[in-house]
């Protein structure tokens, strides 16, 4: 007897504490979704703490423009027309590229007519040609037939600027007219003045041309003039759809697009258009290709010319090299008086070699150039020592005005604008006997002994 | 289908399904609170992620701009109504579609972990569309371009024809493999997907391969009011459908034995449901590319809340909490980040991926993880 009731008595303990085994799974499992849910949402809102917001008070930058009567001397950089008169010419500036491939401009007295023609040059770009008409402020816009439909009208002189790339925003203060920007990519620009403005919350962030499209969001809240778009791949030709579906002026830009450096230089005159700037814009421009032939000439007479190559390491074994005559780089390495032992007429693009490539063709190369700042990452020095410049130490990056805190690179800045200025380091680099005291700008020796 | 002893129903829940004659009982009245919290939740989060963004609208600016009445800034209709709202829906849809998929498909697979992602339907989606990228990209260099709507049209295209080619592999390998090997059969699908997506982009040039990561990323940010008229059907379609299955969904959470006993045909429920997938996991796929973890988590969520494994309550809860989780991550992915974009998918694994640890270890202490009941 006592040993049934031991056992029911056993039973039943087993039974209670089996439910109570079951409640506590269950209690304890909703406190494990709690926790979870809890602490991924406590986690995900510390994080935004890190966002960056816009009021707007009143909408975008009302600037009135001051009025002008006649026939102007100058372009009208900030005035508009008043009493239109169409047999008045009201571009007495014009400019015409010379080395840019991808963009030309045709004046029609009140009006411009700009138009993109990205070559197939580079299968980074695309093809898509595109047609503006910038019609002079206070004038008449004329109809869009013909060749011109489906172009896009903005007025010039634009007000305000909006830019997601750093050598449009370069430009943009080359010519003087930082102070019309209300957006740009946002933090990393290297320009402290205009990264001041940003830090003051007085300029935008759209992001940035290497990331992905505009953020239409903001680019709508600000209204600007005209927003100029970097428009390198398929996605950011999606994204220009539809911010001009959504009535934003935006204009492509394809500096980087360009196959030399005084071409992607060249578009200075191109923002310009947009500014009625074009007098400024010559002016700069003139400066820096008298500057770029000048150094040119200088570097290529000589006789006794380095074997030179740029090469950025990819990871994987693989490097990213300069060999075709579409990439700017390559262009440089010949015009600041070196030999390319990687050059390949025959290239349309950047070429990507493996090591053991590498070696083949530029084993010997007395000068290597990358974008690389740090060694950390590369192939072993087992590999690297085969190669000349390694042993020799004279492999150089461009990473020297770099603000590696922010981080901001001058390269793509001040380098892309004033070639003359790379030009000329290169040139020294290679044949230092030409710019005896030159101190470099953008290179410095890429420090081997790192690791 | 494998119907061990050991695998644990919820049979209470369940009632007999009647014929194949669609749901005539009503829901019981006991979920209605929670019905109505979830839809309050989507409806809250829904009006923040047209209120909040870079650009900072107040809740009466978002008001006047959908009503159309005068609001102190022009710029923020065009705003609200051009670029919130229509990722906002996008957003809801996606969230629900996938939820209801995943529901269906653990059902269908008695597995708690089933999902597109899980059973390689993602990873076929990501096969289909880097092979219109490939061939296009080979075919007629600038095809994607100047040919936008068709280019889109057959990234969709791609991504449903892939992930509709894996889920019939699936089906008919759930014939012969148990719930581990066909989970593990369908991550290895997924890695062989993935794989193949690598070799096939080497293939191509790189604005090419830039479209397929650009997909690939997952947003709702790329449905405009062009596509969204699409994805809503396909998605309305398939959750309307997968509401008229419900009983035999029932059926199949005893077995296809017991399920044939209560007079479903098995085979063509299956081919049913797996349709009702297709539609929605393809056309949010399609639009709004891989989004993670939604499927997967949102059942066991409304399995909680409803203590129930009833499809007919199931799937109204999946929706609205599939709406919200959604609308949650695009709501902390589209927030203003100073300096980077955030992908939805991460946010989606923030919170996804704590909620299936805790389904695996809540399931290893009741000893029955490899059910759905």
């Amino acid at each position: 007897m006592s040993s049934v009731l031991s056992r029911s008595s056993n039973m039943s303990g087993m039974k209670r504490e089996k439910t109570e085994q079951a409640e506590k799974t269950k209690r304890t499992g909703w406190g494990n979704l709690s926790v979870c849910l809890i602490f991924s949402v406590c986690f995900v809102f510390s994080l935004l703490t890190g966002c960056r917001t816009y009021t707007l008070d009143g909408g975008a930058r009302n600037l009135n423009r001051p009025s002008f009567r006649g026939a102007p001397g100058h372009n009208l950089a900030g005035e508009c027309v008043e009493g239109f008169d169409p047999s008045i010419d009201y571009f007495p500036d014009k400019v015409s590229p010379k080395h840019a491939r991808i963009y030309s401009v045709s004046y029609h007295g009140h009006y411009k007519v700009v138009r993109l023609n990205p070559p197939r040059t580079d299968q980074e770009e695309n093809p898509v040609a595109d047609t503006m008409v910038l019609v002079q402020c206070g004038t008449s816009a004329p109809s869009l037939r013909g060749d011109l439909a489906g172009a896009t009208i903005i007025e010039t002189p634009v007000r305000t600027i909006a830019a997601n790339d750093n050598i449009d925003v370069a430009f943009i203060n080359r010519l003087g007219q930082a102070e019309r920007l209300v957006a740009i990519g946002g933090r990393e620009v290297y320009n402290e003045q205009i990264r001041r403005r940003w830090d003051e919350k007085k300029l935008a962030s759209i992001g940035f041309a290497w990331h992905e499209a505009p953020n239409l969001e903001v680019v709508l809240a600000y209204q600007p003039d005209v927003l100029f778009m970097r428009r390198a791949v398929l996605t950011q030709t999606e994204a220009m759809r539809v911010a001009r579906r959504l009535g934003v002026k935006a204009a492509p830009t394809l500096a980087r697009s360009e196959s030399t450096y005084l071409a992607a230089a060249e578009w200075i005159k191109y923002i310009a258009l947009f500014l009625n700037e074009e007098r400024r814009a010559e002016e700069v421009f003139s400066r820096v290709e008298e500057e770029c032939t000048r150094i040119r000439n200088l570097a290529v007479a000589g006789t006794d010319k380095p074997r030179a190559i740029w090469v950025n390491y990819e990871g994987g074994g693989f490097w990213r090299t300069a060999r075709s005559p579409y990439d700017l780089r390559a262009h440089y390495l010949e015009d600041a008086g070196a030999i390319n032992p990687l050059a390949d007429e025959h290239s349309l693009i950047s070429g990507r070699l493996s090591t053991e490539q590498l070696l083949k063709l530029a084993g010997d190369a007395d000068y290597w150039i990358t974008e690389n700042h740090t060694i950390q990452g590369w192939p072993d020095k087992i590999y690297l020592q085969q190669f000349k410049a390694y042993r020799t130490g004279r492999i150089y990056h461009h990473q020297k005005r770099t603000n590696f805190e922010v981080p901001a690179y001058d390269w793509y800045e001040t380098g892309a604008e004033r070639p003359g200025l790379v030009l000329k380091d290169l040139s020294a680099l290679f044949h230092p006997e030409l710019f005896p005291g030159h101190t470099q700008l953008f290179f410095e020796t890429l420090k081997t002994e790192e690791r | 289908m494998s119907n061990s002893a050991s695998e644990t129903v919820k049979l209470s829940a369940i009632e007999a399904p009647q014929g194949l004659a669609p749901n005539s009982a009503p829901v019981p009245r006991r979920y209605y609170p929670v019905y109505l919290l979830l839809t309050a939740a989507v409806a809250a989060i829904f009006l923040l992620e047209l209120m909040w963004g870079t650009v900072e609208i107040p809740l009466r600016g978002v008001i006047a701009s959908l009503f159309g009445s005068e609001v102190v800034n022009p710029n923020w209709a065009p705003i609200i109504w051009n670029l919130r709202l229509p990722r906002a829906a996008a957003a809801a849809l996606a969230g629900s579609g996938l939820a209801a998929s995943g529901l269906l498909l653990q059902t269908l697979f008695r597995n708690p972990l089933a999902g597109p992602w899980a059973l390689g339907m993602t990873a076929g989606a990501q096969v289909g569309v880097a092979l219109i990228v490939v061939t296009t990209g080979t075919v007629a260099f600038g095809f994607l371009t100047s040919l936008a709507w068709f280019s889109r049209l057959s990234l969709a295209t791609g991504a449903i024809l892939g992930a509709t080619s894996v889920i019939v592999l699936m089906v008919a390998a759930s014939r012969r493999l148990g719930t581990v090997p066909l989970l593990i059969f369908g991550l290895m699908l997924g890695f062989f997907g993935q794989g193949l997506v690598n070799v096939l982009l080497h293939f191509t040039n790189e604005p090419q391969g830039k479209v397929y990561q650009s997909w690939d990323s997952g947003s709702y940010g790329g449905v405009g009011w062009n596509q969204l008229p699409f994805l809503a059907s396909a998605v309305t379609l398939g959750l309307v459908a997968a509401y008229f299955f419900s009983k035999r969904l029932n059926a199949f959470l005893l077995g296809d034995n017991y399920a044939r006993s209560l007079g479903v045909n098995v085979s063509r429920a299956r081919v049913g449901v797996m349709a009702i997938v297709i539609s929605l996991v393809g056309s949010v796929t399609a639009y709004c590319g891989p989004i993670t973890f939604i499927d997967v988590i949102v059942p066991h969520i409304c399995r909680g809340l409803l203590r129930t494994s009833d499809h007919r309550s199931l799937l109204p809860a999946s929706l609205l909490a599939g709406a919200l989780l959604g609308l949650l991550g695009d709501f902390i992915a589209g927030a203003p980040w100073e300096r980077h974009f955030l992908h939805v998918n991460s946010v989606n694994a923030l919170i996804g991926a704590p909620v299936i640890v805790w389904v695996i270890f809540k399931r290893k202490r009741t000893g029955s993880w490899a059910t759905v009941g």
